[in-house]
């Protein structure tokens, strides 16, 4: 009988971490009473039980962690006993009360965690290999299996970016408790995450992509390190509308086709900086599921996609405690265990530019004139997480995330870099007044109602808001102040439920119930001269409902074969409109473990839409202003097809291949479409105002997406290819001609490589992608007044978008490096933005008063030096 | 293991980006450009016709016109056969062309290399400028001027090109006799040294076009400014060109575009061609200020 003592490690992290004490077992096919027996003797705590009843039951266990308990959990885990805790050093092992020759099978159901965090996981997959069944965890890390037959069962339970676990469990109708221990090496002591692999499980569900944070944080950002949606542009069809700032556009999509989630609540704008970085900070978050395109029909709203990221629940093992700064914030994450039963999370970032320059600039003239320079920027996240477990079947958690960008200058207008030239008293000045953000309050409980019945219930509280106020004066006698608001605010409740019914059917239904409430109001003067003013001022509150109902089963009927359909009707602004969108994803597996293919086909409505005056230079510039279906604006509507095939040819390497082919109507598309901003203030707010600038459209898009994900050792490479097309074209004029949208790219690459050499990490990306489309003109005219006879010069544009501007390409080179010190780990990284330093050409204007008409270019970034220092307490 | 997979995926990559399309054809076929202001109280118009010419045409040869074409307008359903008479400019064929008269309707047709043009409209009723007021500054006053503005954060480029300079605003009021129907008018304030700077042009009214029927009085105020090299320097002495037009919606559309054709492409309203193609009333006065005229006039 081979025997593998039990590993047990005692550490002290210190007085500031407290007295946590750090276990780790392991044992493989031991006999429990002499785990138990070892257990005790080496941890100090009284583990009382019945040999009798244990001798006969052998237990395999893996666990690191903090708590006594769950190490014990873990050694009883898929055994017919239960803990029963009398002290904390002091265990009672009881048997369940089960007669295997009466009960033939039972529901297998149980969570699935982290097993350094103790955070459930979300779409992990379980997998009987002998029954050919399997299941996938849900937001609370639960997943069952009704019907499995009683007795010793294999089990392997994978998640991408942990180790496989492959045991076996009893069968008896208790719950278990899975960890899976996410991939890591050590490292002269120190523990390094490994490069892991960014492909989920190939049975996971259709259209799915599951990130572990871990599997996004190992990937370089742009501009804003550690940031979800920064890194997500390195999966075939997703790329950023801009060079660093600007919406994710999936598949084509416009940026406010994609659904954000947070803890299931929805977020309208999901960016900081001016699109610079996003609210999504990685580390925050233990799960994070992206669906391009056909997604379930759990989900809806928007027409192209969903990104659902979850908070993390709080350690349930360990306090930890993690910093970090680099160019644009600081950071840092805690999170501890606050009992036996609860956890904690706390995070918060802030930019920090705002300190070093400082907001405000007293001066002060020669003549003893006095006036306060203003120069500050910020902005921040705050996110918290309360998890309350009254028991293994229920979990009680308080999310809340708020986030703000706040601008605020006063400036003359002739700034520069010479300070001294404009650090004095201004009479003729600027003041811009921005401030923008998200908060949101989310309360969740969900229950294991039975082992066949699992109820989410979530209540919810999201709103955006954004404020613009400007005042700007270029003379003594003209002015113009304006002061600009604008808000959507959801009050929201969502009942999931989940039903087992079979091991081949896995049904999930919901109802969902939103109230939202969007309001705009703008108060401008401008004053030609002291006694000549035109004002503007407006008013706007609109009010709309949504109810939600869905339907969706997880289809088995047979051991290859994955089958996702769903139905989600939904009515909109007291049953205005009510419209039914069927989804359906098929996966079937050609060989095992190695060749799936997939399709899926999905009708996606979005009910609201994000508008903007494109006339107005003094609002509307860092605003989303999302307006309501309405007589005016129906619903717009998509429907979408896509097919794809994972190969897995051998061990590291993923193949993907996905296409797709999307339709979509009632999008707004710009009503003039060469007109750009060209006055103060716009024709006014009015909902109906604003959409007389805009169009109903449709679109059209097709793509090809082929990934590569290749994981040996210490090399990674992450390679993608997006060839695709998307079209738009005015709706109500069947003559009207398709063009490329806005931010149409044919051709999109992109390639990571990174390599680890001991506790240092080198990677290098690439960036090259088409041009974006622009409007060249094709010739010049000139026509006279027809009042002075003066001539005039025009340009003749007779296609919008018919041209494109050069490609584009960028090349990172990051470096990094982990070490201990101070009884911490750290990180510290070092990326090099655009290390080519080519000037990529990211816009052209034409103007056609010019002698000869050229393109006059507008650059991008130049190479720019970033750094990053992380340091991770435990 | 089966590679079959893997040729197939390399294959429709290799396909596709060799078959992927991202480049564009452009069309540089010249287009004809005609325009004709018929003018109530005018005798039939000459009509302009031109033509588009490529970018890198210098800005001095787009006044070529086009010569070869046959012209007609049809006033009031008689047409009237024009002849070029050069530099793409047509003249009615007639010894004593009539004076078009408020609620004549025309149409405009113009063939050339086998293209036709088309345009049509209705002459409004005649515009009377009532009373022009002017009030310059008093004194002239620092102002900021910005020939560029162009800001990005993705190129962190803040093309502010700043210099200051002084200057005279002037605020003029026109007054009209108002109509209660529905035509638009076109407001115009032209100095003779137009001045313009991107962050000053926001500040400025020189021209404005609005429905007749909207304004509560009948007095339309504009602002101009006129720069000076100093603070004292006095007020320069200049013309101002007042005018005031007539037309209908159409009318609006093109001569909004028109104001800006940085911005905006112009939407005129001749079939087959750019331009527009339409009747107008007009009335203008031209003002003498500076120097003597120093205060309200």
């Amino acid at each position: 009988m081979s025997r593998i003592p039990i590993i047990f490690l005692l550490c002290l992290l210190g007085a500031r971490m407290g007295h946590a004490q750090s276990l780790r077992v392991e044992v493989r096919d031991l006999p429990l009473t002499e785990a138990l027996s070892s257990f005790t003797v080496q941890s100090g705590v009284d583990v009382v039980f019945s040999r009798t009843h244990v001798q006969a039951f052998r237990t395999t266990c893996s666990y690191e962690g903090s708590s006594t308990r769950d190490a014990l959990l873990c050694l009883i885990t898929g055994l017919p006993f239960r803990l029963q805790e009398i002290s904390s050093t002091q265990f009672v092992l009881i048997p369940l009360q089960t007669d295997p020759a009466r009960i033939r099978s039972h529901i297998l159901g149980g969570f699935v965690s982290d097993l350094s965090s103790g955070e459930t996981l979300n779409g992990a997959h379980i997998l009987v290999p002998e029954l050919g069944a399997g299941s996938i965890t849900n937001e609370a890390g639960y997943f069952a299996l009704p019907g499995v037959p009683t007795g010793r069962r294999r089990i392997v339970a994978s998640f991408v970016g942990y180790e496989r676990l492959d045991t076996l469990i009893a069968v008896d109708g208790q719950t278990v408790h899975l960890a899976l221990r996410p991939t890591t090496l050590n490292v002269n002591g120190v523990v390094i995450e490994a490069i892991p692999s960014l492909r989920a499980d190939l049975d996971s569900t259709p259209g799915l992509v599951a990130l572990p944070p871990n599997s996004l944080r190992s990937l370089p950002g742009t501009l804003g390190a550690d940031d979800v949606l920064e890194t997500l542009r390195w999966l075939p069809g997703i790329e950023r509308a801009g060079e660093a700032t600007g919406g994710l556009m999936i598949r084509g999509s416009g940026p406010d086709q994609n659904l954000y989630l947070i803890d299931g609540v929805p977020i309208y704008h999901p960016w900081h900086a001016f699109s610079l970085v996003s609210t999504f900070q990685t580390g925050t978050f233990k799960d994070i599921l992206v669906y391009r395109g056909a997604f379930p029909a759990e989900y809806g709203g928007r027409l192209s996609s969903v990104l659902d990221a979850e908070l993390r629940d709080g350690g349930r093992s360990a306090p930890r405690v993690v910093a970090g700064i680099n160019m644009l914030h600081a950071r840092f994450l805690i999170e501890s265990p606050v009992t036996t039963k609860s956890s904690f999370m706390l995070s918060g970032r802030r930019s920090y530019v705002d300190k070093i320059i400082g907001q405000e600039h007293p001066v002060r003239d020669d003549a003893g004139r006095r006036d306060t320079l203003r120069t500050g920027y910020y902005f921040y996240d705050w996110s918290a997480k309360y998890t309350y477990r009254p028991d293994d079947k229920s979990s009680l958690s308080i999310s809340h995330y708020s986030g703000r960008d706040v601008l605020d200058l006063r400036l003359p207008f002739d700034v520069s870099l010479d300070f001294d030239s404009f650090l004095q008293p201004a009479d003729l000045f600027f003041e811009i007044d921005q401030d923008w953000g998200n908060r949101m309050t989310g309360i969740r409980f969900q229950r294991l109602m039975s082992d066949k019945w699992f109820m989410t219930t979530t209540l919810y509280d999201s709103r955006y808001r954004a404020t613009e106020n400007a005042f700007v004066r270029p003379t003594r006698t003209a002015s113009v102040q304006s002061r600009y608001s604008v808000s959507v605010a959801d009050l929201g409740a969502k009942l999931d439920v989940d039903w087992y019914a079979s091991i081949t059917h896995q049904l999930r239904a919901g109802l969902q119930l939103v109230q939202r409430r969007f309001t705009s109001d703008i108060d401008a003067t401008i004053y030609y001269s002291s006694d000549f003013s035109d004002p503007l001022s407006e008013s706007v509150v609109s009010d709309a409902g949504e109810v939600t109902l869905y339907v969706q089963d997880l289809w088995r009927p047979g051991t290859r074969w994955r089958i996702l359909p769903g139905l989600r009707v939904g009515m909109f602004g007291g049953g205005r409109y009510v419209r039914a969108a069927p989804r359906l994803n098929v996966q079937f597996t050609v060989v095992p473990d190695r060749l799936v293919i997939r399709g899926g086909a999905s009708t996606q409505v979005q009910y609201v839409q994000r508008i903007q005056d494109r006339l107005a230079f003094l609002y509307d510039l860092v605003s989303s202003r999302w307006v309501p279906a309405s007589d005016d604006l129906p619903p717009s509507r998509s429907f979408q097809v896509t097919a794809g095939v994972e190969h897995r040819p051998f061990r590291g390497l993923s193949l993907t291949a996905d296409t797709y082919i999307r339709a979509s109507r009632n999008v707004l598309l710009p009503d003039e479409q060469f007109r750009t901003r060209d006055g103060l203030l716009g024709p006014g707010i009015d909902v109906s105002t604003l959409l007389a600038q805009y169009e109903k459209g449709e679109e059209r898009s097709a793509g090809l997406e082929l990934g590569l994900d290749y994981h040996s050792g210490r090399w990674r490479v992450l390679a993608s290819y997006t060839g695709s097309a998307t079209l738009n074209r005015l709706l109500d004029n069947p003559n009207a001609d398709w063009h490329p949208a806005r931010f149409h790219t044919p051709r999109n690459a992109s390639v990571v490589v990174q390599t680890a050499a001991g506790s240092w990490t080198f990677g290098a990306s690439t960036i090259w992608r088409s041009g974006y489309p622009i409007t060249v003109p094709v010739g010049r005219f000139v026509i006279e007044d027809p009042v002075t006879g003066t001539p005039a010069y025009a340009l003749y544009q007779p296609e919008f978008n018919n041209g494109r501007l050069p490609p584009y390409f960028r090349t990172d080179v990051q470096v990094g490096w982990q070490f201990s010190a101070f009884n911490a780990d750290w990180k510290a990284g070092i990326d090099l933005f655009n290390v080519s330093m080519r000037r990529n050409v990211i816009g052209q204007t034409f103007n056609p008063d010019d002698v000869v008409i050229r393109a006059r270019d507008r650059r991008g970034l130049p190479i720019i030096p970033l750094f990053d220092l992380e340091v991770l307490l435990r | 293991m089966s590679w079959r997979p893997l040729f197939v995926v390399t294959g429709l990559a290799a396909l596709f980006m060799v078959s992927a399309c991202d480049s564009v054809e452009v069309d540089t076929a010249p287009l004809l450009v005609v325009e004709a202001y018929v003018v109530e109280g005018q005798p039939m118009p000459h009509i302009s016709v031109r033509r588009t010419h490529g970018l890198s045409t210098p800005r001095d040869e787009l006044m070529e016109g086009v010569d070869n074409a046959t012209v007609t307008m049809t006033l009031n359903e008689q047409p009237v056969p024009y002849s070029s008479h050069g530099s793409g400019m047509y003249k009615p064929d007639l010894l004593n062309p009539p004076v078009v008269q408020s609620g004549d309707r025309f149409e405009v047709s113009v063939i050339q290399g086998g293209h036709e043009a088309w345009g049509a409209g209705t002459v409004p009723p005649a515009l009377h400028i009532t009373s022009v007021q002017a009030f310059p500054a008093e004194f002239a006053i620092p102002a900021v001027l910005v020939d560029t503005l162009l800001i990005g954060i993705d190129s962190l480029d803040l093309g502010l090109d700043v210099a200051r300079g002084y200057v005279y605003p002037v605020e003029v009021d026109v007054a009209w006799e108002r109509r209660p129907d529905t035509w638009w008018l076109e407001a115009r304030l032209v100095p003779d040294d137009a001045f313009s700077s991107s962050i000053l042009d926001f500040f400025l009214l020189p021209n404005a076009v609005f429905p007749e029927n909207r304004p509560v009085t009948s007095v339309w105020r504009g602002v101009y400014v006129v720069p000076v090299p100093f603070e004292d320097s006095p007020f320069p002495h200049h013309e101002v060109l007042v005018a005031l037009v007539r037309g209908d919606s159409l009318f609006a559309s093109w001569a909004n575009s028109r104001a800006n054709t940085r911005t905006r492409t112009l939407t005129g309203n001749v079939s087959g061609a750019l331009g527009y193609v339409g009747g107008i009333a007009v009335d203008s006065i031209r003002l003498e200020l500076g120097a003597v005229h120093r205060n309200r006039q």
